[in-house]
């Protein structure tokens, strides 16, 4: 046989080769003494890798930081989680609180807004169909005053917590 | 595998801490020596070995079969190994930018004979890594295939190359 199955070899001494691959190259390497010596060669590679790290140990502390790493990243993954919603909750309680004083404060205004509309409609029903126009006009300016003072006074006081 | 190895995988799996950490004592060395071929630095080594059993921990839910743990745990700590050399590659060429006569520590000293070590640290990243896995790690070619998302074939060429390789280097060390 004249070509060498160097590739081959590799495998062989790995032991992943089918059993013909193995006939073929035990009935070479019989007859070639180079190839007897490069089979030679990668066993004492193989033995040598075997034993290079072998003495090489992690620190003694190695599992202590493991857990204490692990420990670390779950409270943080567990604060995250956990004061996302409540910031959440603690805003939309505050807007809800300042929300309910400034009702309170400008119940007022809302009343107002109510009669408004009160008036024109009672005056759209009792008047119609002469002077309808005109209250419809005036009950319109009422309620768009209304609206408008309502707003300023939502955007002018200063919103007081009790 | 035995029956209290995959008990205990799968009681980390739901989420046992002790469980886990037994698993640490029992994989952190040849996780550890692994890194250690890889990166050729013990400090490196243990930092990167940790933070794939951190990692490792929470991903352990995607861990499809118990069976596969130790195998998947290499495949997390060589990711994380190449993460760090491409890393202190892009360093090195920044540094050799800032200083160019920077000697580099890579030469082999001819006058030295190498040893199996600094040969294995000048081979190519794929080469190591499939020398580890299977001489220093005893990992069957289709355990090795199936790690690295490879074909069986390109598992034993690059062992082959990668031994071919070795060869050289321990020979570059014979001429002084
Ligand atoms: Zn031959």
């Amino acid at each position: 046989m004249t070509s060498h199955p160097e590739d081959l070899l590799s495998a062989y001494v790995d032991d992943e080769i089918s059993e013909e691959e193995r006939q073929v190259i035990e009935a070479h390497l019989v007859s070639c003494e180079s190839c007897q010596s490069f089979v030679d060669e990668l066993y004492s590679f193989k033995l040598q890798m075997q034993t290079i790290l072998t003495l090489e140990q992690p620190s003694v502390q190695f599992e202590t930081r493991v857990m204490q790493a692990i420990r670390q990243q779950s409270t943080d993954f567990r604060t995250t989680w956990l004061t996302l919603p409540l910031i959440a909750m603690m805003l939309l309680s505050a807007v809800g609180i300042t929300m309910a004083l400034m009702y309170g404060k400008f119940i007022h205004g809302f009343i107002r807004l109510f009669v408004a509309i009160v008036y024109a409609i009672t005056h759209m029903v009792s008047e119609i169909p002469f002077v309808s126009i005109s209250v419809i006009v005036v009950s319109l300016f009422v309620l768009v005053a209304s609206i408008y003072s309502l707003r300023r006074v939502l955007q002018l006081t200063p919103v007081e917590r009790g | 595998m035995d029956e209290e190895l995959h008990l205990t995988i799968q009681h980390a799996k739901l989420g046992d801490k002790e469980a886990y950490e037994q698993l640490v004592t029992q994989f952190k060395a040849p996780v550890y020596r692994f890194a250690l071929g890889m990166l050729n630095d013990r400090m490196d080594a243990e930092d990167v070995a940790q933070e794939a059993f951190v990692k490792a921990y929470f991903a352990l839910s995607n861990l499809e079969s118990e069976y596969a743990f130790s195998s998947w745990l290499f495949r997390i700590v060589s990711n994380l190994c190449k993460n760090r050399l491409s890393k202190r590659a892009r360093e090195r060429e920044f540094q050799e930018e800032a200083d160019e006569t920077i000697i580099d520590r890579d030469t082999p000293d001819p006058f030295v004979k190498v040893s199996m070590e600094q040969s294995l640290a000048r081979l190519s990243v794929d080469h190591r890594e499939v020398i580890l896995l299977h001489d220093v790690q005893g990992y069957r070619y289709e355990e090795i295939a199936s790690m690295l998302h490879i074909p069986m074939g390109t598992v034993k060429s690059r062992l082959f190359a990668a031994r071919m390789a070795l060869r050289d280097e321990l020979r570059k060390g014979d001429h002084g």
